[in-house]
Order: structure tokens, then sequence, then C-alpha cells
């Protein structure tokens, strides 16, 4: 299983050291609407997750993220 | 008891053939005949001109062996006040005479400044299914399309030749008669009568189209066949195998004249019939079915369940040896089975009932669940999942199979009880009425498959030419469409071809509404966008531009919509889907974002369900990738319009005092259907979008700012 940040760093295709919680689309101009959508999707697949459009549209950023992993359980 | 032979024997097509041209003679007192070994008592290769020399030998000559002597010194006599038939012994060496077809008789018909009559006809056999081998084999056809003032026929049992020749002599420019070898000892049809089961009729002007069909069913074709002469018994065999396999209607259209080809007369049947193939024994690449499939393409695109299938023999020489000669010319179940792929007969229908079927057989085999119909774009759906376990107790109205169309899946409810036996296979292409699974009355022993499952086919994307062994990878070079992609092919098509557009362009400036947009992402912590402000925005005008949401149900009348449904498109990964926000005016711009997040990672997951991609009454194209200026979208028919919003830019401003201030922009555009909508109605409609975007307050109704 691919930690968070290799995945995201995955999606937008930047060096993972480049991620950290506060990547989002605020702060990285790579992270649009598309690549959001792909994050979510592969957020996903790669812990058997069925996320929500609302959480979808929650995470605005890596932070987010872990935070929505850390309510369904998984730590990542 | 002796059988009477008597005259009404139809005569065969090489004794008709002799026939009319011992008539020719007798009537024509300038026509000549020159080719090789004609004279009796050879008569020819073929014997056709048997009998000719005998009672018209001043007009009727041997030449020497060449090809482009005879044609030449055929033009010469025609370019000078004669008639002339040239026959050359195999349309292989008309090769040899190319030069004087292409360059000399057919130029000279307009190479004076005035129209000079050139009535040359030059007669050749063609095709194989003799073992001649490469160079006597050969169905030249394609190499003579579209030379000006050159005109080809194909000789038919259905077409008298002596009207044939006739017509071509009396045109005063060249032309070609092609003559399949294979005709020469099969009979004429005569008095509209095929066989027991086929009837024709000659329809279109002058030599027209031999219509070919089952007795009884003139008017409803399943799939017509295209076939030139030297097809139509082989077309006729696939035609009478597919009706007694499915019971399909497939009829079979012989036109006289190959090139130029009147396609009018028969469109009607090809519209009603929507699927078509043209077959040919030339050899694959640059046939002449492509040219009639591209002519009908232009004329009934719209009409048609899917691309004219043309059918030629495979890219090969042709061998001597029968049975690798089989291998490569098209055959009638090569015919048959480029049909059957192509309609998706055979995918899982069951074979016909055998005559005696035992009750018991019946219950063997239950109730069938059959393929609905689940939308106008696809021919075949895929069978995605089986939701229940074969065998397993089904309540009516039960889901038991998911079905992929090209943009959605659709889970099929079984109408009745029982034992389910599945029939079809997950990853199989079914076409509409095919069977999916019979429900029995009883378990079935030991819950086994199917024995008596029918045999089922896996329609592949594009049949054409004529492979030999199994069915390749696409070569490299060529992109097959996805199912998806297909799906758009099919409606932006149909919208070009029939829709008239107008597009108005207007700019926004949305500083106001992005910031109000950014806190309320801040308050509720969750990403408000443009794009719901737009959606929500076309939603609410649909009371004042009522006509915007409707569509055409005849040149006049356009049918209103009792509440907006906006599609919007998606393509996340690139697949173009057009799902529909239902009711956006009722709704708020939080429950609108979810729906549009919904959408897009359905997209990705092609998730849809087919309910989600229907019922749109307006669209919205969505571009906010830097940089675009603006898309101009097609119209999605039966819609009559779309609105299309490009980037947010930055772009500098004078303001009243003077001083340059920056301003975040959009454009606005609006694609509508000029039958329905005009120029300035466009306008009022995009000033109502801009406002609400400029100054969201504008947006009506509470639940607009409100975040759950």
């Amino acid at each position: 299983m691919r930690a968070l940040e290799e995945l995201v760093a995955d999606v937008l295709g930047v060096p993972v050291a480049e991620v950290d919680d506060e990547t989002g689309p605020a702060t990285t101009g790579g992270w649009t609407s598309l690549r959001h959508v792909q994050i979510i999707s592969a957020l996903g697949r790669e812990y058997g997750l069925r996320i929500t459009p609302r959480q979808a549209r929650s995470c605005r950023s890596v932070g987010d993220l872990r935070g929505l992993l850390a309510a369904e359980g998984v730590s990542a | 008891m002796t059988q009477v032979v008597t005259s009404t024997v139809a005569p065969r097509v090489a004794e008709n053939l002799n026939r009319a041209l011992h008539r020719l003679f007798d009537r024509e007192e300038q026509l000549y005949l020159l080719g090789e070994d004609l004279l009796d008592p050879y008569g020819g290769a073929f014997k056709i001109t048997k009998g000719l020399s005998g009672r018209f030998g001043d007009r009727v000559m041997s030449t020497p062996l060449s090809e482009g002597g005879i044609l030449g010194v055929g033009g010469g006599l025609a370019l000078c006040g004669n008639k002339v038939i040239v026959e050359v012994m195999f349309g292989d060496f008309l090769a040899l005479g190319f030069d004087q077809v292409l360059n000399f008789a057919s130029k000279s018909v307009s190479m004076y400044g005035r129209r000079v009559p050139v009535p040359l006809v030059v007669r050749c056999p063609v095709g194989g299914n003799r073992g001649y081998g490469p160079t006597h084999s050969q169905s030249p056809q394609k190499h003579f399309v579209g030379i000006p003032n050159l005109t080809l026929y194909e000789l038919s049992p259905f077409h008298d030749a002596e009207a044939v020749l006739d017509e071509a002599l009396d045109r005063g420019a060249p032309a070609v008669l092609f003559e399949d070898k294979v005709l020469y000892t099969r009979r004429m049809y005569r008095d509209g009568r095929v066989d027991d089961v086929f009837r024709y009729r000659v329809i279109g002007p002058g030599l027209g189209w031999a219509h070919a069909f089952p007795d009884g069913e003139a008017d409803g074709a399943d799939f017509v066949v295209l076939a030139p002469g030297g097809l139509v018994h082989r077309a006729l065999d696939a035609a009478r195998e597919l009706r007694e396999a499915h019971g399909r209607s497939v009829h079979v259209l012989t036109p006289a004249q190959l090139y130029p080809l009147d396609v009018e007369p028969v469109l009607p049947l090809l519209r009603a019939a929507g699927r078509v193939a043209v077959v040919e024994e030339g050899t694959a690449g640059g046939t002449w079915g492509a040219e009639v499939a591209r002519v009908l393409h232009e004329r009934i695109w719209s009409s048609l369940h899917g691309p004219v299938l043309p059918l030629s023999s495979c890219d090969s020489i042709i061998p001597t040896a029968g049975h690798l000669e089989r291998e490569v010319l098209l055959g009638a179940e090569d015919i048959r089975d480029g049909i059957r792929r192509a309609a998706g007969w055979g995918a899982g229908e069951p074979s016909p009932a055998p005559s005696a079927a035992s009750p018991a057989a019946e219950a063997a085999v239950g109730v069938p669940v059959t393929v609905p119909k689940l939308n106008n774009n696809d021919v075949t759906y895929l069978v995605a999942d089986w939701l229940v376990d074969d065998g397993a107790w089904i309540e009516p109205d039960t889901e038991i199979v998911a079905l992929d169309t090209s943009k959605a899946q659709a889970d099929i409810a079984a109408q009745g009880s029982g034992y389910l036996r599945r029939v079809a296979a997950v990853g199989e292409e079914l076409a509409v009425g095919a069977v999916l699974a019979h429900l029995l009355p009883e378990p079935a022993p030991g819950g086994a498959r199917d024995p008596v499952r029918p045999h089922t086919e896996v329609v592949p994307a594009a049949p054409a030419t004529k492979a030999p062994g199994p069915v390749a990878d696409p070569p490299f070079g060529v992109h097959v469409l996805d199912r998806v992609q297909q799906g758009t092919a099919a409606v932006v098509t149909k919208s070009h071809r029939e829709i008239p557009t107008g597009f108005t362009v207007v700019k926004a400036e949305v500083d106001t509404v992005l910031d109000r947009l950014e806190e309320l992402s801040e308050e509720s912590g969750a990403t408000l966008g443009l794009a719901e402000v737009v959606v929500k925005a076309v939603a609410e005008a649909q009371p004042d531009f009522p006509r915007f949401f409707g569509s055409l149900i005849d040149d006049r009348t356009v049918a209103m919509a009792d509440a907006p449904y906006v599609g919007v498109t998606v393509d996340v990964d690139g697949s173009l889907y057009v799902p529909v926000v239902e009711r956006a005016h009722e709704r708020s711009l939080a429950d609108i974002a979810d729906t549009l997040m919904d959408f897009r990672l359905k997209a990705l997951d092609k998730g849809f369900a087919a309910h989600e991609l229907t019922g749109g009454n307006i669209a919205v194209s969505l571009n906010p990738d830097p940089g675009v200026v603006l898309v101009q979208p097609i119209v999605l028919w039966p819609q009559l319009c779309m609105v299309s919003v490009g980037a947010v830019g930055d772009e500098c401003r004078i303001d009243a005092s003077g001083a340059v201030v920056t301003r975040r922009t959009v454009h606005l555009g609006l694609a509508y259907d000029h039958r329905v909508v005009n120029g300035r109605d466009a306008v009022l409609f995009l000033a109502r979008i801009k406002t609400a975007l400029e100054d969201p307050g504008k947006l009506e109704g509470e639940p607009a700012w409100t975040t759950d």
C-alpha cells in the first residue's frame, strides 16, 4: 500500500518530497479540479474506501485527506 | 413418369448475352465487335460471341493479342461515328489496355471543345472460383471507378443484357461491362421470381436496381446487401441462411450500373432497414464498396444503425489451388457471418425451435429473459456482471444482470419468477432480444450450466475485409473508437447534420462571485465552484426562456419542458459524458456541487446509470482548464441550446477614476438551434446568466447561497 504522500505525488506528477500536509489546490497549481477527482478516486481504490462526493469536496489539502482516512479507520 | 422439358426454362446468362449481341447486330448496321479468338467455330474463350462471325463476318474481327491495340482501334472506330464492342478475353488483361481507356477513349469525349460521342463498350469476363490463378481471376472493377466519362456496368441475372448493352452504347461515352464468369452458366431470373422464397422487382429509372426479397416482405428489410451481379448468388445464399437461422429478412439490391451509382431510388429501403452491407469480389483496399459506403454515409448517416459494412475478398493474390482460392475470395459464408456480426444476430439468440419440440423440452428451457432496448445509440450491449447466482430462485422484479451500454450500466430485472439458468456470459456483446437467461419452474439438475446453450458470438467493433484465420488486433496506425466515443459520434453527427446553429459570446466579470464562493467554501469546509453557479443560473432562467429548454417535434412545433434538466460535460479521462443535473432551480449550490462531484467520480469509474445520462433539456459545457478562452459546443440533439463556460482569466481595465484595475472574467457562449432561437434571444439569455454571475444576489431563492 502506498503512503498517502506517495499517492498524491504520483497523481500530481511531482517528487514525493514536495508533498506535505499543507499541499492542496491553494498551494499547488497542478492540483486542478481534474487532479482532485483523480486523487480522490485513487485514494478510494488504494485504501478500499467509498468516498462520498461531499467528503471529496471537503478535502482541500493532504492534511484533510489524512483526516478523512483517519475517520475511516485507516492510518497512512 | 416422363419429365417434360419445356421452353419455359429461363435462358442461361451466357445465352442471354449471346442473344443480345445477335439482336444488336441485327439492328445496328454501324456496330463492330473486336477481340481475340472471336471467330467461329471457336466463338471466343467463353463462347459469348458464338455465331456472330458467321452472320456478320465483316463487322466481327479477331485481332492480334494486344489489348492496347484492340482498344486503340475500338476507340478510334467509335470516335469516327461507329458503335463498337470490344471483348477482352480476361478482365485481368484490361490492364494492358488501361491507357487506351483512361487516356484516349474516355478523354476523347470532352477534349475537342464540344462533346464528341465515343460509343465504345468493353466487355470482360472477371472473377475467380474457377482455379485460373492470380492473373486470370481478378475483379478489376475498382481500378476503373472514378474516371470521368467512363461508366461501369456489371452483368446480372436480373438485367436483360440487351437492355444493358443498348444503354451503354447509347450513352455516347465509353463503358466497361464486367461479366462474372461464374454467372455465364447460371439461369436468368424472370417474372419477378428468384426461387420458392425470394421474389424480385426492378426499382428506379433506366436499368434500375433489382430488389430481391422474401415473398411478402418487400418493405420490411432487417438488412440490405448491395451486391453487383457476380455476387448475387452468394448474397442470396447468405440471405437464405440468415432467414432460416434467425428469421430475419435480408434483402439483396443489385444495380446494373456500378459507377456512377444512382443510389436515390433505393435510399428509402436502406433508410428503413438501417443496416447495409456492400459486397464485392475485388480484393481489399480502395474498393467499389468503400465508395458506395462513402456515398451512403453522406446521404443517410442518421438513419443507419451502424456504418455500412463493406465486404470484399482478402488483401491477397488469388491462388490457383481451389482450397486456397476459397480462402481468399469472398463467399456466401463470409457475407452471412459478416452480417451476423454487424447485426448482432446469433449472439445469444435461441436456435430456431425444433419443429417437434416436446413439452418436456420446453419445460427444461423455461421462460427466457431477453435483452431489452435501453437506448437509441447502441446495437448491442455488453454483459457486465451477473447479480444473482446461477440456479437461484428469482422473484419478479429482481435485478439479475447488469448490462453496459456505450455510456452507462443498466440492471435488468426479471419479469417473472423461476430458477435462474444463465445463458449469456460476462463479457459477451448481445443484441436487443438476445436471451440472457431462462427462468425454470424446477431447479436445473445439479444447477449445471445450460447444456443446450445456443451458439453465441462475440461482436467485434468493425468487421470488414474477409481475413483468413482469427481476427487480428487492429493494425498499426489505426484507432478503433471505444463505445463511449461511438455514442458521442452518433449524437454529434446527427446534430451537425440536422441543427443549423448560431453562436453568441458574452464576457462576465466574476470577481464578486469567486470571492463569495471562496468565503462559502471556507465557512462550510467544502469547495464550491463556478460550475454549480452556472448550472443553477441556467436552470433558473427556464421560466423566462422556456423555448431554450424545448425540443423540436416537427418543423414548427417545440415541445416545452416542465422543469430544467441541465446536462453538464464531464470528461476526466478521455471519455465524454453529459450527465444531467435534475431540477437545479430547487436545489442549493452545495447540493449541486455534490452532484457534480459525484458525476466526476462516476466518469472516472465508468459508473453512470442510464437514467443519469438521459432526460437533459439543455446542456452546459464546462472548460475550466487554464487558458481556455471559450469552446464552441455542438448542440446535443434533440436539445436546442448548449451553454459553454471558458476558464477564468485575468484582464486589466481602466476604471471610472482612470486607475488600472485587474478583473477576473469568463466568457460565456451559447450555441443555439437557429430554427427556434434567434440572435437577440440568445443575447438576452446570456445576459441573464452574466447577471447571475456578476451580481450573485440576483440568483433567486433562499437555497442558493446556503451550503447544505
